[in-house]
């Protein structure tokens, strides 16, 4: 990838229609996959996402927090093109209804960007009017369950409305952009979800995700049955599906939910995580699963001294590894000394770094080196000079 | 200040020759004559040491003609530690004597007839011990001031062995390292035996070979039960029967990738997995990957 420093200096430019060969299946003959998805400027640039569109992806809570406060701050959402999104994009180009669907795992240290990257991608799928699957943190469905009721379709199963309606709201307020072909999807048999509730066939899905907003006791089956129509719908090329998980790895991590007898109930129990595994599944057509491995599932942060590993076999285990090979891993990194430049330059004229010496070109080294590179402490330092 | 002459006095007036020197005759000269004074007085100074001290023996004052001295007295700036006639101190602790360098030399000397040169092949080539001695024993010996020269960390042995040299089967060699668990490092190849549970190390040694020599036999044994092993018994992963193998064989069938990349890919997973992960071995698992699911970089 050509570094781009000077590029880069500029203001923030809006997505720039321009093709950018990264990653392309070579085998693949069919024109659409080809034609249809590249709007990605070059890596090395910034790119802004309009207010609109970043409030309608829910970007406030999506981003990383330090990254959410400073769009609240500059008003704005500009992010660098770096080239984990670069190889995601060409990896989307390559999804077609021919080929199951593709499995991308975001790995790196701290800091490096992985969140950013997949919040990204979610925007990428947006701008391709793809359906978007984003899950903030598989974690909130293990560790952060505030009610939970008996699964009455599956014995054994424990139901979490509270996080399915908060997940099938989002999945509404992401999509509103393809809205109308969703609901032009029609179900594929009847649902009877309770006695008196039920969805029937060749309905909207749509109306399964309204169900299941105003009836949080079903909204755990509803997320099952969405998940099922999608794709469904996406093996038969209707629509593509981005399926973006963040935190991937605690879907087969430790979790805090309580059976009756006290012990803890892994996460295979808990309907949410079952369903989402499912989609992970490649047994499906046209659609890229992006999955975040974050270390925050195994790291202890009492521990000072232990340094715990980021890598995929590792914060997957045995089991989650088997279950999504084969797959890709996409790693981040720490910035270049070009990358660290486009966002100095971006900050300087936003007027983010306010006193004199970070102005200078002393203090730019400084603020790089002090950072290690490392894109978090690198905002953390420009947030405070 | 008493009346007599001081010893002082006395004898400067006698070497000036101004007193006279008295000399008292002896009442029975043949008693004192007939004891003898101490043999280390009448040692010559080019003797044979190894012969007067031929073994290890407790400290005799009489025998040895060094004028050591030991003990603890306050002000030894003033007063000098006690001298070795009479010291109980000197004769509690071992003593080398018998241990010169001189008598050690002669000692190799008499057994040198018995002795074969050190391999001058393994002088020139150091990693020829690793095939051609492959058991190693190591021990210690402690040297300490002390009443016992006797020390209980002495009888600890540690057996080394090089695995390889044993020529074990596949089948034989996983389940060696089952049966030897931590004791054998699957990186360097080497069987550690760390035993210590004998008095003497002697009896240590001895059972460190026995241990060895059942876990030998062992290892060779076929059970009737170990046929019913499954994949998931296995130390290690396996590519082959793998569910990625067969997820893979799908998509492999969609993207026509050669057979031969499916091979490789196989190496490099089965190595993934069955070693510490790494950084490096993630990377290169990406590049894998992307080949095998015909994904590929573009020249730009």
């Amino acid at each position: 990838m050509k570094p781009c420093a000077e590029l880069a200096s500029h203001v923030a430019r809006r997505v720039a229609v321009r093709r950018l060969g990264g990653v392309h299946r070579h085998f693949c003959t069919e024109a659409k996959a080809e034609s249809s998805l590249s709007l990605l400027p070059d890596a090395g640039t910034l790119y802004e996402m309009e207010m609109p569109v970043a409030k309608q992806l829910n970007m406030r809570t999506h981003l990383p927090s330090s990254l959410s406060k400073q769009m609240g701050t500059l008003g704005e959402v500009v992010t660098l093109v770096r080239e984990p999104i670069v190889e995601v994009a060409s990896c989307m180009r390559a999804v077609n209804k021919t080929f199951p669907t593709l499995r991308l795992v975001l790995w790196g240290p701290f800091g490096t960007g992985k969140t950013v990257t997949l919040n990204q991608a979610v925007h990428h799928a947006y701008n391709n009017n793809w359906a978007i699957i984003n899950l903030r943190s598989a974690m909130e469905l293990t560790r952060r369950v505030k009610e939970i009721e008996m699964s009455s379709f599956v014995s054994g199963r424990i139901n979490d409305p509270s996080n399915a309606v908060a997940f099938l709201q989002n999945f509404k307020q992401q999509n509103q952009h393809i809205w109308k072909l969703l609901g032009e999807l029609l179900t594929e048999r009847d649902y009877e979800w309770s006695k008196s509730e039920k969805t029937l066939k060749d309905k909207p899905i749509t109306e399964i995700i309204e169900m299941g907003i105003s009836a949080p006791f079903l909204a755990s089956d509803c997320v099952g049955a969405l998940f099922r129509e999608l794709r469904r719908h996406a093996t038969a090329d209707k629509l593509e599906v981005l399926v973006a998980i963040d935190d991937a790895n605690s879907l087969w991590g430790k979790t805090l939910v309580k059976r009756a007898d006290r012990t803890y109930a892994p996460p295979s129990d808990l309907t949410l995580v079952v369903h989402f595994r499912r989609m992970i599944q490649n047994d499906w057509m046209n659609g890229c699963v992006l999955m975040v491995a974050d270390k925050k599932e195994v790291a202890d942060a009492r521990d000072e001294l232990g340094v715990s590993r980021y890598t995929p076999l590792e914060l997957f285990g045995e089991e989650g590894f088997e279950f999504i090979e084969p797959f890709l891993p996409i790693e981040t990194t720490n910035y270049t000394e070009s990358e660290s430049n486009a966002i100095y330059n971006y900050y300087v004229k936003k007027n983010w770094l306010a006193t004199e010496a970070a102005r200078t070109e002393e203090g730019r080294k400084q603020l790089m080196h002090l950072s290690a590179f490392n894109p978090f402490y690198y905002e953390r330092l420009c947030a405070f000079n | 200040m008493p009346k007599r002459k001081l010893r002082g006095q006395t004898q400067l007036e006698q070497a000036t020759g101004r007193a006279e020197m008295k000399t008292r005759s002896r009442t029975d000269l043949m008693d004192r004559l007939a004891q003898r004074p101490p043999r280390s007085e009448e040692m010559d100074a080019d003797q044979k040491w190894s012969d007067v001290w031929p073994a290890a023996r407790t400290f005799a004052a009489s025998v040895v003609p060094l004028p050591v001295r030991m003990g603890s007295r306050p002000n030894t700036e003033k007063r000098a530690p006690f001298k070795k006639e009479g010291n109980l101190e000197l004769v509690k602790i071992p003593n080398f004597l018998h241990l010169t360098p001189a008598a050690i030399q002669q000692h190799c000397e008499a057994i040198k007839k018995f002795c074969t040169p050190f391999p001058p092949e393994l002088l020139n080539t150091p990693e020829l011990a690793k095939t051609e001695l492959p058991i190693s024993v190591d021990y210690n010996t402690y040297v300490h001031q002390g009443t016992n020269i006797r020390d209980i960390r002495s009888r600890v042995v540690t057996m080394k062995v090089q695995v390889a040299a044993l020529k074990f089967s596949e089948h034989a060699l996983e389940k060696f390292a089952r049966l030897a668990a931590n004791r054998y490092d699957e990186t360097t190849g080497i069987l550690t035996i760390i035993t210590d549970r004998c008095h003497t190390r002697k009896q240590n040694i001895d059972y460190a070979y026995y241990l060895l020599t059942v876990l030998y036999h062992e290892a060779l044994k076929v059970e009737s039960w170990e046929k019913l092993s499954a994949r998931a018994d296995a130390l290690k992963v396996d590519f082959d029967g793998s569910t990625t193998k067969s997820r893979l064989v799908e998509i492999i069938e969609k993207t026509h990738v050669d057979e031969k990349s499916m091979e490789s890919f196989g190496k490099m997973w089965n190595e993934y997995r069955n070693t510490e992960e790494t950084p490096e071995k993630t990377r290169e698992y990406a590049r894998r990957a992307k080949e095998i699911l015909g994904l590929r970089k573009a020249e730009v």
